[in-house]
């Protein structure tokens, strides 16, 4: 305000001269394209002159611009300077923040950085393109930041650290680890940190890499602003390319596979049999005994459980914010609230959250900040994450078609066929059946009504800081932050149907309590040696501790329904238990910055870490890092005008990974093993104190450069990350007594490139930006105690990919029999090793069969914008791997799935008359092991998606006035466009794994529409 | 002012500053190293033992694996084709390395040796207040006793018929020390033992625990016995051929012990502890989901029990007069409530010769196991629970009958004897057997298949009399006829095994 004042006041001096000459009157509004809001002390300059002025405190400006002079300067801190022709006598102009700027400020390990100086590897991610994106971190930074992996729910930086630990990145809001994240609304921007200089003060917990977080706050002397946005999103799920049989293709298909089971003769029998007597025909035996269907049969119903169990889901979400602040002090509040209907039809939750974040100056060098967050929300029907029967989706994928959906009674049309006709309540209802074949007494709808899974969750984070200025370059910063987080299970199954009906109706309570909290001190000195050096120091210490509490309670006996499902209601306790657990960690850490000249950085760092989930012997871990930069362009022999900076920098560190659950290292024997109601224990973990932390050795070398007055912009880097003492639950012999032992095995590296490009193509009117990030990863195990780990569908051997497929290979449907073969490997007389085909599964090799993570990651996201209108399309794509499609192999069983429902591509399988195929001949009951775990299910993985396309418009100030709107923005997107792939299940962008699920909701694509308003 | 708030900042570091922190010990699990100490750790790492053996996670060793496996691979149960079907493949004598039954039993067996091992290794009443000599002696002689009897009830899955080659074949390893040293990852990695080997160790094993385990009736057929270890060592003699060691082991088995009374019998004194037991396994109604007892395998209710069914040919063999006739369903329908309607059936005790049902699709439902938690009047809310006769007097007595019966002359008046006290109990008017030589020992064999269907004895008999399998006619979907000593009868060795084990390729 004061600096504003006055350099109003010089510009309003200098201008004086220019009222002496023949002029014209200018004048307008300067908002900011940030959040729309007026600026006030924008300097506006005539160019090629001294005369200016500056905006006033509604951001207005007014200036004469003499004869002959046609062109204003618009600058202010923060903002990209415009230089625009002079076109009538009123010019609004909208500031856009400075996108690349080489003072920039970046927030990093406990502190901040200019970016200049930083030694470190670290992206940043602004607001706008959170905001714009929006959907969660992980979907912002896909194709926005190299060197991090995004493939389904999983977020990787730089490689697949560890084996069985966690190989998340480590996220820290406002200073404080594992803090609730913000909304996106909600937040400043983050800043991904990617290599050992930048992550190692995080010690014990940051060879994953770490997101830092940092959310809006208000800003000093600031009348209040309010900003408004509500949005409202379909999901539509990504349908497999394949369709599931009807009633119809099913039971004819089935009844062949009961011919090749039991034969022509017995036939009908057992297919009524296992049919459970329910036909979709209009007569008792609809095929002759070839399978073929008999004159005059018709299909009276049709099933389609899926439809009827799903809907696309929709979502509302409304976010209101306001923020400001006095002269010594700010203010940001946000309140978010939504409502989501789920695809399971009853599936339904709701929940709304509030941040508060204020800051106030007790005396100019005493500050105290609040950050507090408190959420609720509450989630109901959605038993679709339990197993087999309990799971109301993946009923609804398996059971049969040709059972029906409500009772029918039969009639007898009186010429050997029948037709049906509902059963109904004395409501007139229908009364839905419960005796298909798969599941008796289940019937995915009806148990949708009649059962429930409900829970609510609460929690409350509450983080003060004090930041003390002993002396001029010294500062203390103590933080504190505690959460409490609660949830409340509420089940109950019904009496009648269902797994409850044996259990005569069967009630669940369970609550559970978390409690955290953590406590930071440190010292920050920064000081300077004569002209040339400058130091920034931090020591601190942290402790933090972590209480989980849990309670539940089931009882059964349940004979009045649903009327009542509290627990003093069932007759008789089914389960009660309870569990705790704590861990702690204790922190040192210190970090030096030092910088010589402006030109040559260098950063150390050191922590020392005690976690309790080691054992004695391995409790305190050590990490350390140092890094060097080197700001080429300020040097005299390198000072080319398109050059505004080259940096050269580089890094190594050592940091550790402690995230692999708690108690794992003692010889523990479990409760609970308890025989004829006596107390019992077992022996459950095999003791191994030599226990300790993975530890990753991080190189890493890199440029950043800004070239052509910051139209290029980027970074290319190599890395390279050694992880050793691997932790991972290496399996025994179960002659040991033990499944497996949690150990530090072997070592594995991940190295690899990532560039990140930013250009502006095309700017003024019409503007375009692209960022292109290209990252290749390769991941190398480097040694193992033991030969080979096999892990599923993986092997790990030296010399492989952690993700390497270790499966038997698929050699086709011999077309004499219809039986699956497969490749083995055999040994002749003269020793040589001959790959031959092979009807025994067991008896088959297992192969190398190509890796499931992708080798190189591509994003493109082009922005562009033309006078009110943005519009953006975010690409990705991923090359180099293999999915392993399982979910279409639960629906192309051989018959070994019995009854259970089948892709309709199956109706293509083997017969005598149709041999030329690649699908093994159906038979109930099958026990050939033909759609067992092979490459028949491996795809190529390589896909081009279209993540997001997003197209919004910004109103027009003129309008806004009459409305008393500072800003507004209609906007609409499209998440999870359309992928280009060989993968047939649905989105090609599934786990690192690369094991696509039998049953689960494949991710959707959503269309998302709203309006965005501030005043 | 400045001297507070630095002094804050000391004592928050002060206050936080306490490595009490790293030092946190788990609630729900007790350190190794506390457990053989006190009686009363002891006591509950034995009651482990046993809930181990009859329920871990998804594996209910002696409550389902090996009492159902133990018909789905003879010929008189027929093992339905429902879709949830687990060991369809077992039954069909398809088994492979990758196959989960193997697996699944293998595992499941070998947690349990390695409680028995550390039992043996850690137990020390000099280091225990107040435990005695005594109560140190029996516990680990239970653990001795189970360790042997795990081993040969894993091993006949896996090795060949022992008296086909007097054992020679390679089975599993028996395993009777502790299976890993203290270095994690540096296992003993053992080869598999021969039959002989195993059985050697097996009686050896049994010997040593006879003596100090008490006996059955005083309160101990679900804990490890010596009625039961003598039990044990005539099955291993049956399996050896080693006719006249069976009987005197059988005959010690009988100790003290009467068979149950036909009332018991036929009100479902096989879902419980009853007069004759030997040896029983408790499902504790806590640890059981549904359809993984061994009575929701068989009987029939609430969609469940759907797995077996018994066969028309072994029907067939019970004359109306036999009360046991009984259990097989009098309706053809065996829908829901059903399990209850037997149990009310029992109750009501109608007098012999009943109307025999069949299901359609030939084979016949059995109430011969009905589950215990029913509620009188209610078709619902049952979890199928039941308790397990893994051993009782009756198979003694018919040990004895047929050990005395191949003695040859001699021993035929004392073969008809044992074999008229099993019939007289639920066949009215039972006599005295009028055969003699191979026909008797026939005769016994048909009335041990009669009195002990579906309590998992199928396969050992099976086994031991070298008869190979015959499902050649009756309600088998999966006809099939081996030889005895085809390899089909011996299982691989689990592939998840082999990789952990290459000595076991061996």
């Amino acid at each position: 305000m004061k600096k504003s004042l006055v350099s109003t006041l010089i510009l309003m001096f200098i201008g004086l001269q220019g009222l002496l000459a023949q002029s014209r009157e200018v004048s307008g509004i300067v908002t900011s394209a940030e959040d729309g809001l007026s600026i006030p002390g924008v300097s506006v300059i005539v160019k090629g002159t001294t005369i200016g002025t500056s905006t006033d405190f509604d951001g207005k400006y007014s200036i004469n611009v003499p004869e002959g002079e046609s062109i204003l300067v618009f600058s202010f801190v923060g903002m990209t300077a415009q230089e625009l022709a002079v076109k009538g006598s009123t010019m609004n102009v909208v500031m856009q923040p400075a996108s690349v700027d080489v003072d920039e400020v970046m927030v990093v390990a406990y502190g901040t950085a200019k970016k200049e100086s930083f030694t470190g590897s670290a992206s940043v991610v602004k607001k706008d393109d959170i905001v714009k994106v929006s959907g969660g971190i992980g979907k912002v930074i896909q194709g926005k930041v190299a060197g991090v992996t995004v493939m389904g729910g999983d977020i990787r930086i730089r490689g697949f650290g560890s084996f069985s630990a966690s190989s998340s990145p480590l996220y820290v809001v406002d200073g404080v680890v594992g803090a609730p994240k913000p909304n996106d609304e909600d937040i400043e921007n983050f800043t991904v940190l990617k290599d050992a200089a930048s992550t190692a003060l995080y010690g014990s917990r940051g060879a994953n890499g770490v997101i830092i977080i940092t959310s809006k706050k208000g800003k000093k002397d600031k009348k209040p602003t309010f900003e408004v946005k509500y949005q409202h999103s379909v999901e539509k799920m990504i349908e497999p390319e394949w369709e599931l049989m009807n009633a119809g293709e099913y039971y004819q298909h089935q009844f062949k596979g009961m011919v090749n089971y039991v034969g022509e003769s017995r036939a009908y029998t057992y297919f009524n049999y296992y049919m459970n007597n329910k036909n979709p025909y209009n007569m008792a035996e609809p095929f002759n005994l070839d399978g073929s269907l008999k004159e005059g049969a018709k299909l009276l119903y049709d099933t389609n459980w899926k439809d009827e169990a799903l809907e696309n889901a929709s979502k509302d979400e409304i976010y209101v914010a306001a923020s400001g602040g006095s002269e010594n002090s700010n203010y940001h509040w946000s309140a978010r609230m939504y409502k989501y209907d789920g695809f399971v039809r009853t599936s339904k939750s709701k929940g709304a959250n509030t941040r508060f974040n204020y800051t106030i100056d007790l005396r100019d060098n005493l500050k105290v900040n609040v950050n507090s967050t408190i959420s609720y929300y509450e989630g109901s029907g959605t038993y679709t994450t339990k197993a087999n029967e309990n799971n109301h989706l993946y009923l609804s994928y398996v059971l049969s078609p040709a059972a029906p959906m409500y009772q029918l009674n039969q009639i007898d049309n009186g010429d050997g066929t029948h037709s049906y006709e509902y059963v109904l309540d004395k409501q007139g209802n229908r009364v839905y059946d419960y005796s298909n074949p798969n599941y008796k007494n289940y019937n995915p709808i009806g148990l949708m009504e009649a059962d429930f899974d409900d829970n609510y969750g609460f929690s409350a984070f509450f983080a003060p800081s004090i930041t003390y200025e002993v002396i001029d370059g010294l500062t203390l910063k103590g933080q504190l932050s505690g959460r409490l987080n609660t949830r409340r299970g509420d089940s109950f199954q019904n009496p009648y149907y269902g797994s409850g009906s044996t259990e005569n109706g069967l009630s669940t309570k369970e609550t559970y309590h978390t409690m955290d909290w953590t406590m930071h001190t440190s010292a920050n000195y920064k000081f300077e040696v004569g002209d040339d050096h400058s130091f920034d120091v931090i020591v601190g210490y942290e402790a933090a501790d972590y209480d989980y509490q849990d309670f539940y309670a089931t009882k059964n006996g349940y004979s009045l329904g649903d009327i009542s499902t509290e627990l003093s209601t069932g007759n008789s306790p089914r389960y009660a238990g309870s569990s705790t657990t704590e861990v702690g960690l204790i922190s040192y850490l210190s970090n030096l910055n030092y910088d010589f000249r402006d030109k040559y950085y260098m950063s150390a760092s050191f922590r020392r870490d005690g976690s309790s989930k080691f054992g004695e012997d391995n409790k305190w871990g050590n990490f350390w890092s140092v890094g060097f930069s080197w700001r080429i362009s300020e040097e005299n022999f390198l000072s080319a005008d398109w050059i505004t900076n080259l940096k050269l920098r580089t890094s190594y560190g050592v940091l550790g990974t402690n995230d692999i659950g708690n108690y794992k290292f003692g010889d523990y024997y479990s409760l609970g093993a308890n025989y004829g109601g006596i107390t019992g224990v077992s022996h459950t973990n095999l003791p191994n104190a030599q226990l300790g932390w993975e530890e990753s050795d991080n190189f890493s070398v890199g440029v950043d450069f800004d070239l052509f007055d910051s139209k290029l912009s980027g970074t290319i880097e190599y890395f390279n990350k050694n992880t050793d003492g691997l932790l991972y639950n290496v399996p025994l012999p179960t002659t040991t007594g033990f499944p497996s032992v949690l150990m530090n095995i072997g070592e594995m590296q991940n190295s690899g490139f990532e560039m990140e490009l930013s250009g502006k193509i095309l700017s003024g009117e019409f503007n375009w930006n692209a960022d292109l990030t290209m990252t290749y990863i390769k991941n190398e195990i480097k040694s193992l105690p033991v030969d080979q780990v096999i892990q599923g569908t993986k092997r790990w051997i030296a010399g492989d990919s952690r993700y390497e497929y270790y499966i038997r290979e698929w050699a086709g449907v011999d077309p004499e029999d219809g039986r699956a073969q497969w490749y083995m490997d055999q040994e002749n007389a003269d020793g040589t090793v001959e790959k031959v085909k092979t009807k025994s599964y067991s008896k088959a090799t297992r192969y190398n069969m190509g890796q499931s993570t992708p080798k190189f990651f591509f994003g493109l996201n082009n922005n562009l914008s033309y006078k009110g209108f943005d519009f953006s399309v975010q690409t990705v794509a991923a090359f180099g791997h293999k999915i392993y499609d399982g979910q279409y192999q639960t629906f192309m069983h051989d018959g070994s799935g019995k009854a259970t429902n089948l892709a309709k591509d199956a109706l293509n399988s083997w017969t005598p008359e149709n041999t030329n195929t690649d699908i093994p001949k159906y038979r109930w009951a099958n026990n050939t092991s033909s759609n067992s775990t092979s490459s028949r299910w491996l795809v190529d993985g390589d896909f081009v998606k279209i993540k997001n396309i997003t197209l919004g418009y910004t109103v027009p100030e003129r309008f806004l006035d009459k409305m008393f709107l500072n800003y507004a923005r209609v906007f609409m997107t499209v998440d999870n466009v359309h992928s280009f792939s060989d993968y047939k299940s649905g989105d090609p962008e599934i786990s690192l794994a690369g094991v696509s699920n039998g049953y689960s909701f494949n991710p959707a694509t959503t269309y998302r529409m709203g309006i965005n308003i501030k005043f | 002012m400045k001297k507070y708030i630095l002094l804050l900042f000391a004592a928050s570091f002060f206050f936080s500053c306490s490595e009490d922190l790293i030092e946190v010990d788990p609630t729900t699990k007790v350190p190794a190293k506390d457990v053989y100490n006190t009686e009363d750790a002891i006591d509950a790492v034995r009651i482990g033992m046993y809930s181990q053996l009859a329920y871990r996670g998804d594996g209910a060793l002696y409550t389902l694996m090996f009492p159902v496996l133990g018909d789905i691979l003879a010929d008189d149960m027929v093992y339905g084709d429902t879709w949830y079907q687990v060991w369809g493949t077992e039954y069909a004598y398809e088994t492979r390395a990758t196959s989960s039954g193997p697996k699944q039993i293998w595992n499941q067996s070998y947690y349990s040796v390695e409680i028995t091992n550390t039992m043996i290794h850690e137990i020390d009443y000099s280091k225990v207040e107040g435990f005695s000599e005594d109560k140190a002696k029996q516990y680990v002689a239970e653990a001795k006793a189970v360790r042997a009897m795990v081993h040969v009830d894993l091993a006949r899955y896996f090795g060949k018929a022992y008296h086909l080659d007097n054992g020679s074949s390679k089975a599993v390893p028996y395993v009777d020390k502790i299976g890993y040293s203290s270095t994690p990852g540096v296992v003993d990695l053992p080869e598999r033992n021969t039959m002989k080997d195993i059985y050697a160790k097996a009686i050896t094993d049994l010997n040593a625990a006879i003596p100090d385990l008490p006996l059955v009736n005083a309160g101990n057929s679900r804990y490890m016995n010596k009625n039961a270890a003598y039990a044990i060592l005539a099955r291993i003699y049956m399996d050896m051929h080693m006719y006249t060691e069976a009987k005197a082991a059988a005959t010690s088995a009988l100790e003290g012990v009467n068979l149950m009374n036909k009332d018991t019998y036929y009100q479902g004194g096989l879902s419980r502890v009853n007069d004759e037991s030997l040896l029983v396994f408790v499902s504790d109604k806590d640890k059981y989901s549904k359809w993984r007892t061994f009575t929701s395998f068989h009987d029939n209710w609430d969609g469940m029990g759907d797995d077996f069914r018994a066969n028309e040919t072994l029907v067939a063999l019970f004359a109306d007069n036999d009360l046991r006739k009984h259990f097989f369903s009098p309706e053809s329908d065996h829908e829901n409530g059903s399990g209850y309607e037997y149990h009310k059936h029992y109750l009501k005790y109608p007098g012999y010769g009943v109307t025999v049902g069949k299901t359609s699709l030939g084979y016949y439902t059995y109430g011969k196991f009905p589950r215990i938690d029913a509620v009188i009047g209610e078709t619902k809310g049952s979890l199928g629970l039941g308790e397990y006769n893994y051993i009782r007097g009756s198979e003694m007595v018919l040990i004895i009958a047929e050990c005395a019966a191949r003695e040859g002359a001699s021993g035929e008046t004392e073969a008809k004897n044992k074999l008229l006290e099993i019939q007289q109990r639920m066949i009215s008017g039972a006599s005295l057997s009028t055969n003699s030589g191979q026909n008797l020992i026939d005769e016994i064999i048909v009335e041990y298949r009669k009195e002990m269907f579906g309590e998992g004895h199928g396969h050992r008999l099976m086994l031991r009399l070298g008869n190979g399998l015959k499902r050649t006619g009756g309600n088998h979907t999966a006809l099939l006829n081996l030889p005895a000593g085809d390899p089909k009868f011996q299982w691989p060795v689990p592939q998840s095994e082999l990789d952990t084990n290459p000595n076991l390729a061996k």
